[in-house]
């Protein structure tokens, strides 16, 4: 998609990006925030933020990178303002209303939930490198790219977490 | 950078395609020589299909109508506005002006020049203290003294005369009372002396 579309008619332009990537960027939002609805809103937050922004990328996959980027940064952001909030007054925090977690738990395949579970035990780096290369496709390079760490750092979070992911799999698999 | 002794960090990188040609070949000779390494593979295959398909099974998400509608009534006014500029250069350039674009530059210019003018504000303060000190700490040659290299000077300053604090004196004695006495009068009696022979 190139970056003239974006000058030429902004309107058409985000409407293909949101078909594009509202659902991939709030999955990720997800993952990281755990609660939908604050991750719409950070979704929200970066399209407006990509429409105000006047020198985005020009090609599709670094638009898509940008993205990313965007909505991680501000997912962070607000992890960050939440852990004032709760230095502040924990009463305060826990009268927010709370979203039900995403309806993980109905689902009927077993082993998908154990993998899904044991995903959510990693530690967040970890976990957002292994669903941004394996939900949403992207290469070392990029990822480093989003998430601001070196490619040999994100070659070795992935390596790191998939390596407690097949531990924990294994262990499983012994029980049953 | 993949250690290729591992065998776990080439099944990793096989399994997000991130093997280089090099490591592939290291990676099938290692699956010939130890049959671990290829029961690794086949689990790790599997893992890595498990968390595809879970990953792919999450929901999909959408925003809200609001929020579309916001993000496309922002589109439509950045549109409009853009439409505004464009059609003002047109007309600039048909009367043979030129529109300079006065709107602020990137974030990332400023904060780099503000980064910089700062830093240099430090260097030169810094200088200046240094040469403040080194020239506080020496003395003029002419003046035929060394350059004071320590303070042994001011610590004498600060270094106790061995006098007691007031409260710690002993009370005095009748007799030093009267000697002083006698001493205020004397001492007194000669300025009145003095003051006799200035008006003589």
């Amino acid at each position: 998609m190139p970056a003239s579309e974006k000058q030429l008619n902004l309107p058409l332009h985000m409407q293909t990006l949101i078909e594009q990537h509202q659902n991939s960027l709030i999955r990720f939002a997800v993952g990281i925030l755990k609660r939908p609805e604050v991750a719409r809103e950070v979704v929200q937050d970066t399209f407006l933020k990509y429409i105000s922004t006047q020198s985005t990328p020009d090609t599709a996959g670094a638009i898509k990178s940008w993205l990313f980027t965007v909505c991680r940064n501000r997912c962070f952001d607000i992890i960050r303002k939440e852990k004032r909030m709760v230095i502040m007054g924990e009463q305060q925090f826990e009268m927010q209303s709370r979203e039900p977690a995403p309806p993980r738990l109905m689902q009927e395949n077993e082993q998908l939930n154990l993998v899904l579970n044991a995903l959510d035990d990693l530690p967040t780096n970890q976990q957002e490198a292994i669903r941004l290369k394996f939900q949403n496709g992207f290469s070392y390079k990029q990822i480093a790219k989003i998430t601001g760490h070196s490619v040999s750092n994100v070659g070795f979070l992935i390596h790191s977490g998939m390596s407690k992911l097949k531990a924990r799999f294994a262990s499983t698999e012994a029980c049953n | 950078m993949t250690d290729k002794n591992n065998p776990d960090n080439l099944i990793t990188d096989y399994f997000t395609g991130e093997l280089s040609a090099e490591n592939q070949q290291e990676l099938k000779a290692q699956i010939q020589c130890e049959p671990n390494v290829a029961h690794d593979l086949a689990q790790s295959q599997q893992l890595s299909d498990l968390l595809k398909q879970a990953l792919n099974s999450e929901p999909d998400y959408s925003l809200t109508e609001n929020q579309l509608a916001n993000i496309m009534n922002h589109a439509q006014k950045q549109q409009e506005s853009q439409d505004d500029l464009n059609s003002l250069k047109k007309a600039a350039s048909i009367r043979g002006f030129t529109l300079i674009d006065q709107r602020p530059r990137d974030f990332k210019i400023s904060a780099w020049l503000n980064m910089s003018a700062a830093a240099l504000v430090g260097i030169c303060i810094g200088i200046g203290l240094y040469a403040g000190s080194v020239m506080m700490s020496s003395k003029p040659a002419e003046s035929g003294f060394a350059p004071v290299t320590n303070y042994s000077g001011i610590m004498n300053f600060a270094a106790p005369t061995g006098n007691l604090p007031a409260d710690d004196l002993p009370a005095p004695t009748d007799d030093e009372e009267n000697d002083a006495d006698s001493e205020n009068k004397n001492s007194k009696q000669n300025h009145e002396d003095s003051l006799i022979r200035i008006k003589g």
